[in-house]
């Protein structure tokens, strides 16, 4: 598999961070805390790495599978960021609106 | 489809009333005196005499004997007028106008010919008049209508284009006729103002609803049907400040080619945004106005659109709201929507066709509007109940 | 000449763009992924469709823009109705938490004559004094009670067996009605009871007081009896006898029954089903596993349970599906409630699907001894030993004290969904909840990692089924509208 390094159990993914943002990496790596052990490490020229680790019994035993879901939801991460980014003000302005005593709806002149 | 207004008003007496002048009908030789001051009666057999003191009297045959001084001579398709009824009258121009009937079912007024948008299958195309003298002739009548009418629809043009005397209108309905549900058809457009809906609420009317149209849930595509940019969206405002407000609406979507395609995702919008509303009609189309124009554009037979129909009531009534079918024939309507059909086409629209002889079914049915002679459904077929 | 009347192309939006409104996604298979809005309107669609309409690249007169447009996930410059409508709905989604407490269940004594295996609270003791609850401190639960602004009150008698304190139940429903003809709000009565002490006299009250009952059936009779032990061990019998007897004193629609499921449950859902079928309910509640009264034996048994208990529930929802596709109109609530979130602009009622968490806010528990607990769960909590969630005594603190009490705050602020770790971006936010009882119960933290909580596989699992029904099975999905409680 590219970008991805093996070490018996054990399985490196370097990450550009000019690509994806560390917040997304970190997200990603939070949701797969049942699937396998894993520890983020900072390397120079903005890479982090990501160690996988499959030895001990718990967890899902593909290791393939669980690094190419990770890129999936890394990717999945990345685009929740662009909506978040175009939505949050908008977002606030609607749950700030709803939850005001303020009117409906603008009162426009006729 | 009877006629409503006629210009062939012929004076017979040597006094004429001057102006316009709004008047009710009596058919009562023995009415109070008192009372006949106000009315014109109608002469229907041949009377050596008319009873006397009435304002005035209404001829279908030029009488043999001298006429009292006030009196008209009407054209035979006005013979349908009866007691009760109001007329307004214009000696000078020979005009007469029905304005209201005590035996209809569907007293509607016209307030306006005035209108902000420009529906592609318009029955009443706009007129861009100085019409408020309807308004005046109105408010002299409402005050003779009689305290039974079950309904009055007010209807233009566009209603709201009368801005307070819109109000006045509604005032007077509950003053004099507050037993009486009033319709208002209108776009809502103008109800965007809250200040209006709030104004329309103030009125407290015992039974008001707003009929207005919605044609889709997309907002370009309910602008072409109207023909009005920006109209979806002050349409829309115009409901919720209505229903904020405390005032009944009703949503109306007339059915044809450019408004059946997505009337399930537009059933489905109205349910998840304007679960509110008091009233969902799906309405069949009304060949006259500007639909005949555009005609192709609009045309589809109701039989074609069944399915998206028989869904769209689904989702709303699913959903407990209150959903009715107007102005389809039973035959072309899917026999699980008969329930929701009523017979509504005003009694002064309607008429059935060759192809319906022999129908047992033609009192629920309504028929058509008479301008349908123009196109209709090809599936047209009696029902033969036992 | 031209025509007066313009073209559609005129009234499409003037620049080719359009702004993101906020929605959050999830896979939903291999294939698809679902959108879903702030208010649960949800779209299933393709990953290169999601990324398209991201990035802006969607056409704008294509079928999926328009659906997308209806449901308020884009706006463009040709409408800007969009923020009102969805300030409305964001308000009808969230018109219930100002309601408040609406669920006050009383325990009116721990004694019962049941030893159900799931059971953590009943005492097997003739003790009054030791487990009945006092008329003193039911009138305080009552103070208490109508402290709450909600419009609709339900008074659920809880237990131990509540009929065993059955003078009790007569006392508070008396005093509640007294109090109502004050408070005009529209209150409901319910005993939740095993039957077996059911007599002629009690009938005959509820029926006067239109009081509900609600009951346990847990399967097929053996089933039953094996989960719920008793003297004789003819819990099912009594059952159904004592259902027969509720129903003809106080009416069909005033008797329901609740299952609890148990492993021993989890291979056999089509005979429960049947067995509510026969019975004559009109539909069933399969509820997930309780994690309380088992042993747990590493922190991955929630992910274990969960496989087969979601196996369970997509067997039990199909065999459903089938039975009313054969003529039998019979609905499964927990679906019926999900379908509530994602199919109308309301919120549901069901006080363990909501963020905030239902606990005090929605529901309420006043214990036999006085103690105050925001939820049942809480309650069992207690009885095992750990009072965390304890609000205070109604003897000695008030109303004010207790439902400001840190014991409630703290789990309610803290698991708001919305800002919690994978919950607040996750598609399917709008239909779930928090549950701080589970999380606590399981992970000893009021919020929980969702990767490693048994509540969010269990709900995901849930979500995605009725979701790919929804969308790919026509007939099915006729079926499932008809279960919305509108």
């Amino acid at each position: 598999m590219n970008g991805v390094v093996r070490d018996g159990d054990k399985f490196v993914l370097s990450v550009d961070t000019r690509v994806y943002s560390l917040e997304a990496v970190k997200k990603t790596a939070y949701k797969f805390a049942a699937a396998t052990s894993i520890i983020l490490q900072p390397r120079k020229d903005e890479i982090v790495r990501v160690l996988f680790n499959f030895a001990g019994v718990h967890g899902r035993s593909d290791p393939e599978g669980v690094i190419s879901d990770f890129c999936n939801e890394l990717l999945d991460q990345d685009l929740r960021e662009i909506i978040k980014r175009e939505t949050a003000p908008i977002r606030n302005l609607i749950l700030a609106h709803a939850f005001s005593r303020s009117s409906l709806v603008e009162n426009n002149e006729v | 489809m009877l006629k409503l207004s006629s210009s062939r008003l012929v004076s017979l007496g040597c006094l004429g009333e001057n102006g316009v002048v709004v008047r009710r009908v009596s058919e009562n030789p023995a009415y109070a005196q008192v009372c006949r001051r106000q009315e014109y009666f109608l002469v229907r057999d041949h009377l050596s005499e008319v009873p006397e003191g009435f304002a005035g009297y209404l001829f279908f045959e030029k009488p043999s004997h001298s006429v009292p001084a006030v009196s008209y001579l009407l054209e035979p398709s006005l013979s349908y007028l009866s007691n009760g009824d109001i007329v307004k009258i214009n000696a000078s121009q020979g005009s007469l106008r029905t304005l209201y009937r005590r035996n209809s079912r569907h007293n509607s007024v016209l307030v306006t010919e005035r209108c902000n948008n420009y529906c592609l299958m318009c029955s009443q195309p706009p007129r861009d008049i100085n019409d408020c003298h309807l308004v005046d002739e109105l408010l002299q009548a409402i005050p003779l209508m009689s305290r039974e009418t079950v309904s009055v629809v007010i209807t233009g043009g566009e209603p709201t284009l009368l801005g307070d005397r819109l109000l006045e209108l509604l005032n007077a309905f509950r003053c004099y006729l507050p037993d009486t549900a009033v319709h208002v058809l209108s776009n809502g457009r103008n109800f965007r103002n809250f200040d209006y809906a709030e104004a329309i609420g103030r009125v407290q009317h015992p039974d008001l609803m707003i009929g207005i149209p919605l044609y889709s849930d997309i907002s370009s595509k309910h602008d072409y049907v109207v023909q009005a940019d920006g109209a979806f969206d002050d349409t829309i405002r115009g409901i919720i400040n209505l229903k904020t407000a405390g005032v009944k609406v009703e949503i109306r979507v007339v059915l044809h080619n450019l408004t059946y395609a997505r009337l399930s995702e537009l059933a489905r919008f109205i349910r998840r945004n304007l679960t509110f509303c008091d009233h969902v009609a799906l309405m069949g189309l009304e060949i006259t106005g500007f639909t005949r124009s555009n005609l192709e554009k609009l045309w589809i037979d109701p039989k074609d659109y069944q399915p998206q129909l028989r869904d769209a009531v689904a989702i709303l009534d699913g959903a407990k709201m209150d959903v009715s079918i107007y102005n389809h024939q039973l035959c072309v309507l899917d026999h699980s929507l008969h329930r929701f059909s009523r017979n509504s086409i005003s009694d002064w629209k309607n008429e059935f066709i060759g192809e319906c002889n022999g129908c047992t079914r033609k009192r629920e049915c309504g028929g058509f509007f008479s301008s349908a002679k123009v196109r209709y459904s090809a599936h047209i077929t009696p029902f033969h109940d036992e | 000449m031209a025509s007066v009347f313009k073209d559609e192309a005129f009234f499409l939006p003037a620049e080719h763009t359009y702004s993101l409104l906020p929605f959050r996604f999830i896979r939903l298979d291999s294939d698809r992924y679902v959108a879903v809005n702030e208010v649960g309107e949800s779209r299933v669609l393709l990953r290169h469709e999601l990324e398209l309409f991201v990035k802006k690249r969607l056409p704008q007169t294509s079928s999926l823009y328009f659906a997308l447009k209806a449901s308020h996930f884009v706006e463009d410059n040709d409408s800007d109705i969009a923020p009102d409508l969805l300030t409305l709905k964001v308000r009808s989604k969230r018109a219930r938490i100002a309601r408040f407490t609406s669920l006050h269940m009383f325990v009116v004594t721990l004694r019962c004559n049941h030893s159900c295996r799931y059971c953590q609270v009943s005492r097997q003791s003739e003790d009054r004094s030791a487990y009945d609850m006092t008329e003193a401190t039911a009138d305080k639960a009552l103070d208490f009670t109508f402290r709450s602004p909600a419009p609709a009150i339900k008074i659920e008698f809880q237990g131990g067996e509540p009929l065993l304190n059955f003078d009790l139940i007569k006392y508070i429903v008396l005093a509640a009605e007294g109090r109502n003809t004050v408070e005009k709000r529209d209150l409901v009565f319910v005993i939740a009871t095993n039957l077996s002490f059911l007599t002629d006299e009690i009938l005959n009250f509820c029926r006067d007081h239109a009081i509900l009952i609600s009951t346990s059936l847990d399967g097929p009779e053996d089933l039953h009896n094996a989960n719920r032990p008793k003297p004789g061990n003819d819990s099912y019998q009594v059952t159904i006898d004592g259902i027969r007897r509720a129903r003809e004193a106080l009416g069909v629609d005033q008797v329901s029954a609740l299952m609890t499921t148990t492993k021993a449950s989890l291979l056999r859902v089509t005979e429960i089903v049947d067995e509510y079928v026969k019975q004559g309910f009109k539909g069933i509640f399969l509820r997930n596993l309780s994690p309380y009264g088992f042993a747990i034996k590493t922190r991955y048994f929630n992910a274990y349970d969960s496989d087969n208990w979601l196996n369970f529930y997509r067997r039990g929802l199909d065999y459903i599906l089938e039975l009313n596709q054969q003529g039998c109109a019979f609905t499964e609530f927990y679906t019926a409630t999900i379908l509530q979130k994602m199919l109308t602009p309301y919120e549901t009622g069901f006080v363990n699907l909501r963020s905030p968490a239902g606990i005090g806010i929605a529901g309420i528990i006043f214990n036999y001894n006085g103690e105050v607990y925001p939820s049942d769960e809480a309650r069992m909590k207690a009885e095992m030993g750990d009072k965390i969630f304890c609000m205070g005594n109604l003897t000695t603190e008030s109303y004010e004290q207790m439902m400001l009490s840190s014991a409630l705050l703290t789990p309610l602020e803290d698991s708001v969904a919305e800002s919690v770790p994978m919950c607040e971006e996750c598609a399917f936010l709008p239909y779930c909840g928090s549950d701080p009882d589970y999380h606590y119960a399981t992970q000893q933290d009021f919020v929980g990692h969702k990767a490693l909580s048994g509540f969010c596989k269990k709900n995901m699992g849930i979500f995605r089924y009725i979701i790919h029904k929804l969308e790919d099975n026509p007939e099915a999905r006729q079926i499932l509208e008809s279960w919305v409680n509108w």
